[in-house]
């Protein structure tokens, strides 16, 4: 077996400055270190080499300084390195890097894996595994826990009587937000990895000196057969036209909780600023409801028929009570409209489209969808254009096409097959790509989950075009009319503005909870496409192909441990002061009080207080609850980087100096055993309608 | 000979000399100043009043002014101390030189620095470090301690095999005396035998003889390279057997670490650590560090292959950071994951032959087993230098504790003694090991010391009750 494994040289995240002249990071005096997700990538590939034995290459594109990189890969024990470093690399994007990767991969020959690791810690964006499958033709992988290896598709045999025996076929348990998916794909594939997976083993003296002697395969662009113009700037789509360093300090308020009094001043005060953002309210129309419960008042508000969706589409100058903008369905030749009019459909040309891919879940339309739309009303509306609501699902509820127009679509096209019914990236973008080859959409956002973020690179490369992860915000320059994206990049550390100037479409994944849902307006009229017939013919044979190369066997929901913590409006997190692993339950008890979720530091997860799912930070998770509330986390610039868009952040920590408390909107300065069980008491009384105690109310 | 209390007239001289906003009196805040690391319920004892002077003007008048009223003088740094050095167990004035933080001058062409002594330690790096130069005089409970807490105790620290300890790098000091006196003692010097060396008197001599108010430091070179070792042992034997060899090639790490099984399981477990250390009866961690990261890492290398030729297991090699920190991680947690299992505890840091550290271990075992407790073992092998903690049983009561405490460290004493060790390696005597002095060392030698703090200091108001007792109680 044949196992490459793709790893980036990144600088000590704690460290890294950007030049806000040139836009570039600046690489001098910092510390270069093997990205720390692809550790993780490697010590898998070497638990495979050890147990069905393999030859591990390790592949890496950077400056002539990753060979560093590359013979810390070896000196763990992997076999081969090849560095790929030109000057005509320099300033390679997300699409480029995969591009130049591909070529090399090509060139290194006959592979059964890559592996990578889920996303680098400088950039922060998780799309160069997915590119890179994409320009393979292979199937993707990616956020995978486990890994287990099989001799054909779906037997499930282990070693056969300890002989190794040769996979061919890969079982991943794949990290969703909403549990773990078990797929099976066939080899060659890719897989891109998060921490669970494994531990990463130190290098020893033995290997070292292996690594010392062994030889570092350098290529440029004329190895792998590649031009000025294939990579570097020249070669990559997005441009970065701005970085700028956003305000992390918030200047909020601070307690000192020393004394008995102090306790009960700081718990007072907790209790009165969750109480001030609705956290304490039991009832459902409460701001902080849950995704869910907003969903479900919608459906009733919305009380859609069939008849309504074809009165409303027919309607066509009513549909635009949102936007200037003429919508024109495609020529219906080779669509199915369930309803529209002859007439409309013989308007004029089409301006191209904003459109989103909505996200679905098991429960339905998630929220993400709804922020989309309200990110993307801006933009169609500033553009005078229209806004399609792409959803990719074995079928579509008429409330769910109502709520999506509700909420600011100009029209639903639905991609319906009974293959949607999970998510799989290569099926799902190969209906997505038949579907924008045809409607030649201007912008394609989508939400940075799991799925976008897999999806969305995988679509990109497809196209050729330039994508942005996780933006925080999108506008539409003025004169150019192009898409303006601007993400966190580094940890939090800097905002860079990124264009796509001479590419189509223009597409961005948006981070969750970066935007409110426009308010509904369940009177808006659009239209609804339902389309299995718009997909080609060729494309169809092409997505069954893939079809059976991955399937879905089974969705592992609400497993022991695992959290949806991205969803969570509230999350309660502990970090190193817990002490040890049992005093979690004070954090637990307080999230149960509130109705919150659990969240943890790299610290604890890495003691193995609680699992890797409730990580928050560079190597777990980005969230951005209404209250992020914390105890015993000291704020480590990694653990910043997945909250700083958390609207309000309550800090509890004895050392005043940590850094957590420069961050929060609230931070006490006291011991986490006093305050937390009081507070959780202080908010089970207020919910369950008791008055508190009066040594409380200070 | 007694001591008097503080009364107001006192405490209004105080506030004329040092500023009324640097005089505390408030008993909540003198709480802070009444212990220092080593066990609040046993050695706490709180001031009379808390001074926190500015200039060392104001220093020479306070120590003028309790000299002149025999009122008790505890000098005091950061509170990080591990022998109770710092706690006014008299009661009396606290002088903490907490505001005196100031760098006077760095002297590039010398090499030196000059700082007044309340600065803290790590502070000195973040100045300098830029420059490409470091203190090496450092400690490891660098984030918090200040430098006059390092020269009263004289601190050692991981990295004394090579770089020495906190007196190498002292060079000169601005002394404040029990009289009250001002005066230079030394000076930007790298030698100088003009008569007693009283700088290095002074140093280590717990606050008893007068405080040091600031300091001419010396600086070297910060090697820009560093690479680590952790070998993995099957017994404490053959992991100390290798400090010899190494040393004797002319390998000279900055700091070979040990540490115990016991030590090793409990952090590893804590950290929930995955390295294979089921099969290994103690661990070293070796740093070496220098200029040029080529040759570094070809000296790790010799440095590793020698440890394998003596029977290591095996022998991870560290050198960049993730990796450092890795190693490092689980040396620095040993302390915290033994609280974490039971808080109450006796943090030794016994110092033996370098050789003779496998003797140790079973003698250990031992008194662990006669007591009912556990004592892990772990420390800077290089120099001998062990931190042998008494950890309390979970089960055990308070009260036993109290009980077995003075004849465990009583009995581990011994059995360093007799193996030519000593009862403090860096931490200091202080509070806590006073009554052990008595019976570990030679009556002529406590005599000389005890001569050289009557000559310093006749009224004894310097730092009373530590180190050793002489004749005077509270009045």
């Amino acid at each position: 077996m044949h196992i490459i494994v793709t790893i980036k040289q990144v600088p000590e995240t704690d460290k890294v400055k950007m030049d806000p002249e040139t836009g570039t990071m600046v690489r001098s005096g910092l510390e270069s270190i093997v990205n720390p997700l692809d550790l993780y990538a490697i010590e898998e590939a070497l638990v495979l080499k050890e147990r069905f034995g393999a030859r591990i290459t390790v592949l890496s594109m950077g400056p002539p300084d990753a060979e560093r990189a590359l013979r810390e890969a070896l000196s763990m024990g992997c076999d081969e390195a090849v560095l790929l470093t030109d000057r005509v690399f320099a300033g390679s994007d997300t699409w480029a890097t995969s591009r130049v990767l591909a070529e090399a991969v090509k060139k290194i020959g006959a592979f059964e894996i890559i592996l990578a690791g889920e996303r680098a810690t400088d950039g922060d964006t998780g799309q160069v595994g997915p590119a890179l499958a994409a320009w393979l033709g292979i199937p993707v992988i990616s956020y995978a826990s486990g890994l287990e290896l099989f001799a054909d598709l779906g037997s499930a045999g282990a070693e056969k009587g300890g002989v190794p025996f040769a996979p061919s076929t890969v079982r991943a348990r794949r990290l969703t937000e909403e549990g773990y998916q078990i797929l099976e794909t066939e080899m060659p594939c890719l897989i891109t990895v998060v921490k669970e997976i494994a531990s990463p083993r130190l290098p020893t003296l033995r290997g070292k000196k292996f690594a010392r002697s062994a030889q570092v395969l350098r290529w440029g662009a004329r190895e792998l057969g590649l031009g000025t113009e294939d990579a570097g700037l020249p070669g990559s789509p997005t441009r970065v036209t701005k970085i700028f360093y956003p305000k992390v300090s918030r200047d909020g308020e601070r307690l000192v909780a020393r004394d008995e009094e102090g306790i009960a001043r700081a718990v007072n005060r907790i209790f009165a600023l969750l109480e001030e953002k609705g956290c304490l309210s039991s009832v459902p129309e409460a701001a902080l409801a849950t995704a869910h419960q907003e969903r479900t008042s919608l459906y009733s508000k919305a009380s859609t028929t069939h008849e309504n969706l074809e009165r409303a589409s027919l309607d066509q100058e009513a549909a635009r009570n949102h936007s200037a903008a003429k919508l024109s369905p495609t020529e219906p030749s080779a669509a199915e409209l369930s309803a529209s009019s002859p007439g409309a459909a013989k308007s004029a040309v089409p301006k191209p489209e904003v459109w989103i891919i909505a996200e679905r879940r098991h429960v339905g339309l998630d929220s993400v969808s709804f922020e989309l739309l309200a990110r993307a009303r801006t933009l169609a509306d500033a553009l005078h254009t229209s806004l399609a609501a792409i959803v990719v699902a074995p079928s579509l509820a008429d409330e769910e096409v109502q709520a999506l127009i509700a909420y600011g679509a100009d029209s639903v096209i639905a991609l319906e097959s009974l293959n949607f019914d999970d998510f799989v990236c290569e099926t799902w973008a190969d209906a997505l790509f038949a579907l924008a080859r045809e409607r030649k959409p201007d912008i394609v956002l989508a939400a940075a989950t799991t799925t976008g973020r897999t999806l969305m690179p995988y679509l990109a490369a497809k196209f050729g075009t330039g994508l942005t992860a996780d933006c925080t915000e999108l506008a539409i320059e003025e004169g150019t009319g192009l898409l303006l994206q601007t993400r966190p990049a580094i940890g939090g550390n800097i905002m860079a503005t990124i264009k796509t100037p001479k590419h189509k479409p223009q597409m961005a994944t948006v981070r969750p909870h970066s935007a409110q849902p426009l308010s509904p307006d369940f009177e808006r009229k659009g239209i609804v496409l339902r389309t299995q017939a718009l997909q080609p013919a060729e494309s169809r044979a092409g997505t069954q192909q893939i079809a059976v190369r991955t399937r879905v066997l089974s969705m592992e929901r609400n497993t022991k441990g695992f959290e949806n913590l991205e969803g969570a409006r509230m999350v309660v997190s502990g970090g190193r002061g817990l002490k040890k692993a049992e005093n979690f339950k004070l954090v637990r008890e307080l999230a149960d009080a509130l109705g919150a979720v659990v969240g943890a530091s790299r610290e604890a997860v890495d003691r193995g207080w609680i699992s890797y799912p409730h990580q928050v930070g560079l190597s777990g998770k980005t969230i951005s609850p209404e209250i992020y509330l914390c105890a015993g986390i000291s704020g480590a610039i990694q653990h910043l980087a997945g909250i700083r868009t958390a609207k309000t952040i309550i800090s509890i920590n004895s050392d005043p100096e940590a850094p957590i408390h420069a961050v929060a909107d609230l931070a006490v300065v006291g011991d986490l055993f006093e305050i937390l069980p009081r507070l959780a008491e202080r908010v089970r009384s207020a919910k369950t309608g008791i008055s508190t105690e009066g040594n409380h109310a200070l | 000979m007694l001591y008097n209390r503080v009364t107001e007239e006192i405490i209004r001289e105080l506030a004329v000399i040092a500023g009324a906003r640097n005089v505390l009196l408030d008993p909540a805040k003198l709480e802070a100043y009444s212990h220092d690391e080593t066990s609040k319920e046993e050695y706490a004892h709180m001031p009379e009043v808390v001074v926190t002077p500015e200039s060392t003007v104001a220093v020479a008048a306070i120590v003028k002014l309790a000299n002149r009223a025999h009122i008790p003088l505890t000098p005091r740094g950061a509170g990080s101390g591990l022998s109770g050095g710092a706690i006014p167990v008299f009661g009396g004035i606290v002088i903490s030189l907490e505001k005196m933080n100031h760098v006077r001058e760095i002297d590039y062409e010398n090499l030196t620095m000059t700082v007044e002594t309340g600065i803290v330690t790590n502070e000195i790096n973040n100045l300098v470090k830029d420059k490409g130069l470091f203190y090496a005089g450092y400690p490891m409970s660098l984030e918090t301690c200040m430098l006059g807490g390092n020269i009263a105790e004289n601190a050692g620290g991981g990295k004394a095999i090579k770089y020495g300890v906190t007196s190498r790098y002292i060079l000169g000091l601005e002394f404040v005396t029990p009289a009250g006196d001002i005066v230079w003692l030394g000076g930007k010097l790298a030698k100088d035998v003009t008569g007693y060396d009283l700088v290095h008197l002074i140093v280590g001599s717990e606050g008893t003889l007068g405080i040091a108010t600031a300091a001419i430091i010396k600086l070297i070179g910060l090697p820009a390279a560093k690479s680590d070792l952790l070998v993995l042992f099957r017994s404490p034997q053959e992991a100390i057997s290798c400090v010899p060899v190494i040393l004797s090639k002319g390998l000279i790490p900055t700091a070979i670490e040990f540490m115990d099984r016991r030590s090793v399981e409990t952090s590893c477990a804590y950290l929930n650590e995955n390295l294979p250390y089921a099969q290994c009866g103690a661990m070293l961690l070796i740093e070496m560090d220098g200029r040029d990261p080529a040759l570094v890492e070809s000296e790790a290398e010799a440095v590793g292959d020698l440890c394998m030729e003596q029977g290591a297991i095996e022998v991870y090699v560290a050198d960049n950071r993730t990796t450092q920190e890795r190693l490092w991680a689980i040396r620095r947690n040993i302390a915290e994951a033994f609280k974490v299992y039971c808080p109450v505890q006796s943090l030794e840091d016994i110092v033996v032959p370098p050789a003779s550290i496998p003797a140790v271990i079973p003698e250990l075992d031992r008194i662990a087993a006669q007591f009912g407790i556990t004592i892990p073992c772990y420390g800077h092998a290089g120099d001998g230098n062990l931190h042998a903690t008494l950890v309390k049983d979970p089960e055990m009561s308070m009260e036993d504790w109290h009980r077995i405490e003075p004849q465990a460290l009583e009995a581990l004493y011994e059995a360093i003694s007799k193996l030519g060790g000593k009862i403090s390696g860096e931490h200091g005597i202080g509070l806590k090991r006073k009554e052990y002095m008595k019976r570990f060392m030679s009556p002529v030698e406590l005599e000389l010391l005890k001569a050289i703090k009557r000559a310093w200091d006749p009224n004894l108001i310097m730092n009373p009750g530590k180190m050793f007792d002489l004749e005077k109680g509270i009045g």
